[in-house]
């Protein structure tokens, strides 16, 4: 598998968790469940975009590098 | 201008913003044979690759910044524990669908990636635009990194 692949798949694999995610926080209330925080800012959460930021600049400047 | 017309005026030009760069692809992508234009999928020629890569990390940066600039001209109330914004039940399915429908593209360019005979990766398309249109596709990559920038900033709430 090439790197470009192995990107692609890894991305979507984290996409698809975040959709599982954001799919449990729409039917929590009716399940009476906890939601887990798409809807609600976490302190876990606060951290997730710290990391995103830096993270978001490196594979940019990655991407850009080689798809242009 | 109401806090809640302020609050509004963003996302509401964004959408503004997308429905006329799709309506812009949409006259302008069906009149355009790719597999005549890049039979290769080569990159575009320099200086286009790194000038976009650096413009398109500045442009990241100044919609971070711009972030900011809310807090100029307006201050809303520290968010505490109890006063973090919510998402209202009626609108969960708008990150439901987003994530849904950016979750088929990735898999779209991971199938295409992996055997290109079944679908062109997104990837071919866009480095066909771009050896077409390296301006266009600069302009662009501008207009996302900027957005993307504004939406990723980390701003930490403020609970004193």
């Amino acid at each position: 598998m090439r790197l470009e692949t192995a990107i692609a798949a890894a991305a979507a694999a984290a996409v698809g968790l975040l959709l599982l995610v954001a799919v449990w926080d729409m039917f929590a209330p009716r399940l009476r469940l906890r939601r887990l925080s798409i809807s609600a800012p976490a302190p876990w959460l606060r951290g997730v975009r710290a990391v995103a930021f830096p993270a978001a600049l490196i594979v940019g400047a990655w991407l850009g590098r080689t798809y242009w | 201008m109401t806090p809640r017309g302020r609050l509004l005026l963003a996302p509401a030009l964004v959408a503004v913003l997308l429905i006329v760069l799709l309506a812009a692809a949409a006259l302008y992508l069906p009149s355009f044979d790719e597999v005549a234009h890049c039979p290769t999928h080569e990159r575009p020629a320099p200086p286009w690759g790194p000038v976009t890569a650096v413009v398109g990390m500045v442009a990241f940066l100044l919609g971070g910044l711009l972030s900011q600039t809310y807090q100029l001209f307006d201050s809303p109330p520290a968010p505490s524990g109890r006063h973090l914004p919510v998402l209202r039940d009626g609108l969960m399915w708008v990150p439901v669908a987003f994530l849904a429908v950016v979750f088929l593209l990735l898999l779209y360019e991971t199938i295409g990636l992996y055997d290109s005979h079944l679908f062109w990766p997104i990837t071919w398309h866009v480095r066909c635009i771009a050896r077409d249109q390296p301006p266009a596709t600069l302009a662009v990559t501008c207009l996302m990194s900027l957005l993307l920038g504004h939406w990723l900033w980390f701003r930490p709430f403020r609970t004193d």
